[in-house]
C-alpha cells in the first residue's frame, strides 16, 4: 500500500485528502500510482499535464520509483505568497 | 526561524529571530491579502499547505541562501488557514552586516518560495470561489 496525498483542487475533485492505494506492482512509479488514483477519480486524468508529484515530501518525476509504505503526493503548481 | 503558522504573523518576533549585534541592516518582506486579483474583488483568502513538505522546502531555501550570501540571517513564515484583506500571509526578515546582501537575499526568497514551497491559496469573491494554481499566483 501507498499513501497518496491530495492538495488544492484534487483535493477537492476526490473529496478527500488522503487515499491508500495498493500497488500493481513492487516497485511501481508515481505514473503508475496516478493511473491507480484515476482508476477511482477518473476526472483527475485531465490534469495530468499539469500536475506535480512528489514521493516521501520530495517533488519527484512521473518514473520516480515507488516502493509499498512510501507517501506519493499529486498536486497543482503552487500559490503561496502573495501579490 | 521557518515556521508554518494558523494565525496571524507577529512580525517583531521574525525580526528579533534574525537580529545580531554585527547585522547593520535587516529587510523585511510581508505579502499582504488584497482586495483586487484578476478583475475581482477579493472577500478573503484561504492558504493550504503540505506542511510537512513545505516546511522542507523553506529549509532548502535558506539553504540556498546560506551558500549565496553567507552573512546573511534569515527567517522564513507562512500563515495558512483563513485570511482577511490587509493581513500577512508571509513574512520573511533578512540580516545581514550590510543592506545590499539582505535585499538580495528577501528577494530571492519570496521569488523562490512562490514557485517551489507547496502552499496554495484559494481566492474567494462575494460571488464563488477559484483555487489559484498558477506560478506567481
Amino acid at each position: 500500500m501507498v499513501t497518496v496525498r491530495l492538495f488544492a483542487s484534487l483535493k477537492d475533485l476526490a473529496g478527500t485528502e488522503q487515499v491508500k492505494l495498493s500497488l500493481p506492482q513492487d516497485p511501481a512509479t508515481v505514473d503508475t500510482v496516478f493511473e491507480e488514483l484515476t482508476a477511482r477519480f477518473p476526472a483527475m486524468r485531465e490534469y495530468r499535464t499539469s500536475l506535480l508529484a512528489a514521493v516521501n515530501r520530495e517533488y519527484a518525476s512521473w518514473e520516480k520509483e515507488v516502493r509499498a509504505g512510501d507517501e506519493v503526493a499529486f498536486f497543482p503548481p503552487v500559490s503561496g505568497g502573495a501579490s | 526561524m521557518i515556521r508554518i503558522v494558523e494565525r496571524a504573523i507577529n512580525p517583531d518576533e521574525v525580526v528579533e529571530a534574525v537580529a545580531a549585534e554585527d547585522c547593520g541592516a535587516v529587510v523585511t518582506f510581508s505579502g499582504v491579502v488584497r482586495t483586487r486579483a484578476r478583475g475581482r474583488r477579493v472577500t478573503h483568502l484561504y492558504y493550504e499547505a503540505y506542511s510537512e513538505m513545505a516546511l522542507r522546502q523553506m529549509e532548502k531555501v535558506r539553504r540556498e541562501v546560506a551558500r549565496r550570501w553567507p552573512e546573511v540571517r534569515l527567517a522564513l513564515v507562512h500563515r495558512i488557514g483563513r485570511l482577511e484583506i490587509g493581513e500577512s500571509s508571509v513574512f520573511i526578515a533578512a540580516a545581514s552586516p550590510h543592506r545590499r546582501e539582505a535585499f538580495e537575499a528577501c528577494r530571492f526568497t519570496i521569488d523562490t518560495l512562490k514557485t517551489s514551497v507547496p502552499i496554495w491559496k484559494k481566492e474567494h469573491y462575494e460571488d464563488g470561489e477559484v483555487w489559484i494554481e498558477e506560478y506567481g499566483g
